[in-house]
């Protein structure tokens, strides 16, 4: 719901931060690009009963857009501490890293956070990947160093059942290097694990994002300097987006071919895979379900690709 | 390691051909904070100049390329670093080397398995064999002509072999025998010296280990 006044805009975000559809869809009818220099916004957070990681790091970049647009910073309002969003917010580092672009409006000093070293082990705080190569891969690299520490709490389960999980890695090293190396942009990685002790089952996700120029425009430039032969039209963003994960798209055969081929060799009912990138949607589910490419009535500018690993919950 | 015992290491890597570039200590002398940890491209640009200094110049023609210690190599690493060198050396653009890798975790065999096993344009292919331990081998990239696999396997288990070897071994003429081993040689898969024998002067094929 928008409410125009003057140069002051409202926005409820809803309860839309917990679902991808939903939060892609109210990203469209509310996107940054409707704004101009000079809007004020605020959001109001009041309905989220929960988030997760895909909208977390598109929040933090719809905030950035903003900011970016109506050159103010975005208002944060009505952050809910029960259920715990406002803790949640401060545990993933997303106030440090949206600080450049937002302000909260309340007093929460008298809230208590969650404790880093115990009561949430079960995520990664919010990582981010600026533009500079060197850096980022080195940061990367400490990113998969730290996992690797914490395997047993995050991805134990899932070593348990697969020789190679250790191709996890990989996976997350070759999605990360698309963003310095291809967006233009900075980007984020979000990794979390989620126990359901009712359906006995656990799974972890993993999401990184990029605010940048979008698969389409990056292969289209590629193509046009000849560094890239589709062998074949492509036309709509789902084209686009699938032949980045195809294999002639790959100089090495890494890139994200490599993600595909990694995931083959998993059970596919242990994982499921969604990337968006500009109109195009990219949707793995979980079980024997095929790599389906579509274009939605969408306008996610950028990359977001997340994963999930799924296990079943040890008791 | 003292700089004599560097210099005896340097003196018998060079004497016997034989060398170990352990890509742990080439990264951490790069510079690159966190050696176990081999990602992307910007990191193979990187370490290059510390492995191309290793590779040429502290090393013999044949080089182990062992990967004790890295806990992940990536793809886009392998390519930018190792691949790019053996194209400049197909081309004879620097000298010639021969590379096999070693103590490859599950994750790094399964990533070098796809850079090496990409079809390239023109063709180009880059073999590489690996030390798997306790005798096995495995070389990466298909593609290898069966008669050209038959006898690195033959090598392999060998050592070292003469085209009259392989001339008996696969009832070949002398001639076959040669352009067999010396297509193993062009594809940097045999190292070879030439020998003086009482029939006169002839090339030893050796395994790379």
């Amino acid at each position: 719901m928008n409410l125009r006044t003057h140069s002051s805009r409202l926005i409820d975000v809803g309860d839309y931060l917990k679902d991808e559809i939903k939060w892609l869809l109210f990203y469209r009818s509310n996107s940054p690009t409707s704004f101009g220099r000079g809007d004020r916004v605020r959001i109001d957070l009041s309905k989220a009963t929960f988030i997760i990681p895909f909208c977390l790091l598109s929040f933090l970049a719809y905030c950035k857009s903003l900011h970016q647009r109506t050159k103010h910073r975005v208002t944060l309002c009505n952050i809910p501490t029960n259920p715990p969003i406002y803790q949640y917010m401060e545990r993933t580092d997303f106030f440090v890293l949206a600080s450049r672009y937002t302000v909260i409006d309340g007093d929460y000093s008298a809230v208590t956070l969650w404790n880093r070293d115990i009561a949430s082990q079960k995520l990664l705080g919010i990582v981010e990947i600026g533009r500079n190569r060197i850096d980022s891969a080195l940061k990367i690299a400490q990113t998969i160093l730290e996992l690797k520490r914490r395997y047993d709490e995050i991805l134990g389960f899932f070593e348990r059942t697969h020789s190679d999980a250790e191709l996890f890695f990989t996976i997350l090293s070759e999605i990360a290097a698309n963003i310095p190396e291809h967006s233009k942009s900075a980007g984020y990685l979000l990794v979390q694990k989620y126990e359901s002790v009712k359906k006995g089952t656990v799974f972890t996700s993993v999401s990184i994002m990029d605010t940048g120029v979008g698969i389409k425009r990056r292969l289209r430039e590629q193509i046009r300097r000849r560094q890239k032969k589709p062998g074949r039209k492509l036309v709509k963003d789902s084209d686009y987006l699938e032949f980045a994960f195809s294999k002639n798209a790959t100089r090495s055969g890494a890139g994200l071919h490599s993600v595909v081929q990694s995931i083959g060799r998993w059970h596919p009912s242990d994982t499921a895979l969604l990337a968006v990138s500009g109109k195009a949607v990219l949707y793995k589910p979980q079980g024997r379900g095929n790599f389906n490419f579509s274009n939605e009535d969408l306008s996610f500018a950028g990359t977001h690709i997340t994963l999930w690993f799924y296990g079943d919950l040890q008791t | 390691m003292t700089f004599d015992s560097k210099l005896a290491t340097f003196k018998e890597n060079m004497l016997n051909g034989h060398s170990k570039i352990t890509m742990y200590e080439v990264a951490k002398r790069s510079g690159w904070k966190e050696p176990a940890v081999l990602i992307w491209r910007d990191a193979a640009k990187h370490v290059r100049p510390s492995f191309v200094q290793t590779l040429y110049k502290e090393s013999g023609p044949i080089c182990e390329l062992d990967f004790s210690g890295i806990e992940t190599a990536d793809g886009s690493f392998l390519d930018e670093l190792i691949v790019t060198e053996l194209k400049k050396i197909d081309q004879g653009k620097t000298d010639k080397r021969f590379m096999y890798m070693s103590h490859l975790n599950d994750v790094t065999l399964f990533n070098a398995d796809l850079v090496f096993g990409k079809k390239r344009p023109s063709d180009e292919k880059y073999y590489m064999l690996v030390n798997s331990g306790g005798g096995k081998w495995q070389l990466l990239c298909e593609g290898l002509e069966a008669s050209l696999k038959e006898t690195l396997t033959f090598l392999m288990a060998e050592k070292q072999i003469t085209s009259n070897d392989v001339a008996k071994k696969f009832k070949l003429s002398i001639a076959a025998a040669s352009v067999r081993l010396k297509g193993l040689y062009n594809l940097r898969l045999a190292q070879r010296t030439e020998e003086t024998t009482s029939t006169g002067k002839e090339f030893a094929y050796k395994a790379l280990f």
